[in-house]
């Protein structure tokens, strides 16, 4: 064994090695394995959790008696309001297509024009079935990140997120009194 | 072997890396009592509307903390919860606070549990002035009767978080 050169027949090198030691290498690597396994199943848990998608537009319809007015009180100045809104999904037999609810958007004023939204709507599908959504972002953010949660009826283990755009401008086919609305696309499981 | 070893060493690394991040990032603690006030107008009252059934309350809020020295400590603002009933006398509970301190600093907190959950998992968020990149998350407890000896306090809970700014 002292003649082997190094570098030459590595694999006669391998047959070398004791056997307890290549079997505590193995050991070692099957460890190392397992673990990345286990990591890599805990970082991408939420994707394969989130199975299925839903997307489309909710549209928002101005509640008078609510209207979104400046208020400020205990040290805070924010603005809120109440609207009815309901959600059109592009694949119609999605289980969130035509649920109606509420929603009340919060908007506190930021430094540079920057303002800080906060959005919560509950919705009932017409079996009566009730999920909750709910959104933070920034005024100057592209698109907000929202939360979907259940729930009452089918909606009971609902869990899901997703991204909504900004509030855009009426499409053509909207009723008068619908006040502005925005897409949106999440991941969900029920 | 060394090799493969050095490798799977290194991403196992890198992974754990990235799954303790938010905590490393949150590096600051606090925790303390949010007690809120009642706004006689605002009062809670069941309402059904456009298919859906909640309530929704909205009070007056200030914020005590275990260390007086804390950023968060003496800051006041605006609690809304809403609350949707699940049936069985459970309920989806969504609550949403914005606080200034005495600066005029502003952050916002949120949280979504259920009634029969033991506590709220909340999030902590920025803001302006000193709060512009607060970000952070912890836990609060279910709403408890106000011993302040305030009247007007209706009720109070206890949290604790972690957070960077």
């Amino acid at each position: 064994m002292l003649h082997v050169q190094l570098g030459n027949q590595i694999q006669n090198v391998d047959l070398l090695v004791p056997i307890s030691n290549n079997k505590k290498t193995k050991m070692k690597n099957s460890n190392l394995f397992t673990t990345t396994i286990i990591l890599l199943g805990v970082l991408f848990n939420m994707n394969i959790t989130y199975a299925q998608t839903a997307s489309g537009r909710i549209i928002y319809t101005t509640i008078e008696e609510a209207r979104p007015a400046p208020k400020s009180m205990n040290g805070v100045s924010f603005q809120n309001g109440m609207f009815k809104a309901r959600l059109e999904t592009d694949n119609s037999k999605s289980p969130f297509n035509k649920a109606t609810g509420v929603c009340e958007n919060w908007l506190v004023p930021g430094e540079n024009g920057n303002a800080f939204i906060h959005g919560v709507c509950i919705f009932a599908d017409p079996d009566g079935s009730t999920f909750v959504t709910y959104s933070s972002s920034k005024a100057k953010d592209k698109s907000s990140t929202i939360h979907i949660k259940g729930g009452t009826g089918k909606f009971l283990n609902l869990d899901g997120t997703g991204t909504s755009s900004k509030t855009l401008p009426l499409d053509a086919d909207l009723k008068v009194d619908d006040c502005c609305m925005s897409t949106w696309k999440i991941k969900y499981k029920m | 072997m060394i090799m493969k070893n050095l490798k799977f060493s290194t991403f196992s690394f890198f992974l754990l890396s990235l799954l303790l991040q938010v905590n490393y990032s949150f590096a600051q603690s606090a925790k303390g009592q949010i007690i809120y006030t009642t706004i006689e107008e605002a009062r809670s009252t069941p309402k059904s509307m456009n298919g859906v059934t909640f309530r929704n309350t909205l009070t007056k809020a200030r914020l005590e903390t275990a260390d007086k020295n804390s950023p968060f400590n003496g800051v006041t603002g605006v609690s809304e919860s809403w609350v949707v009933p699940m049936g069985d006398g459970n309920a989806l509970i969504h609550g949403f606070s914005v606080l200034a301190d005495k600066d005029g600093d502003t952050f916002f907190v949120y949280f979504t549990s259920t009634r029969r959950d033991k506590q709220n998992t909340v999030k902590i968020k920025g803001g302006t002035g000193k709060f512009m990149n607060l970000e952070g998350s912890g836990t609060s407890s279910k709403a408890e009767r106000a011993d302040t000896g305030i009247k007007e306090d209706c009720c109070m809970s206890s949290w604790e978080i972690k957070y960077k700014m």
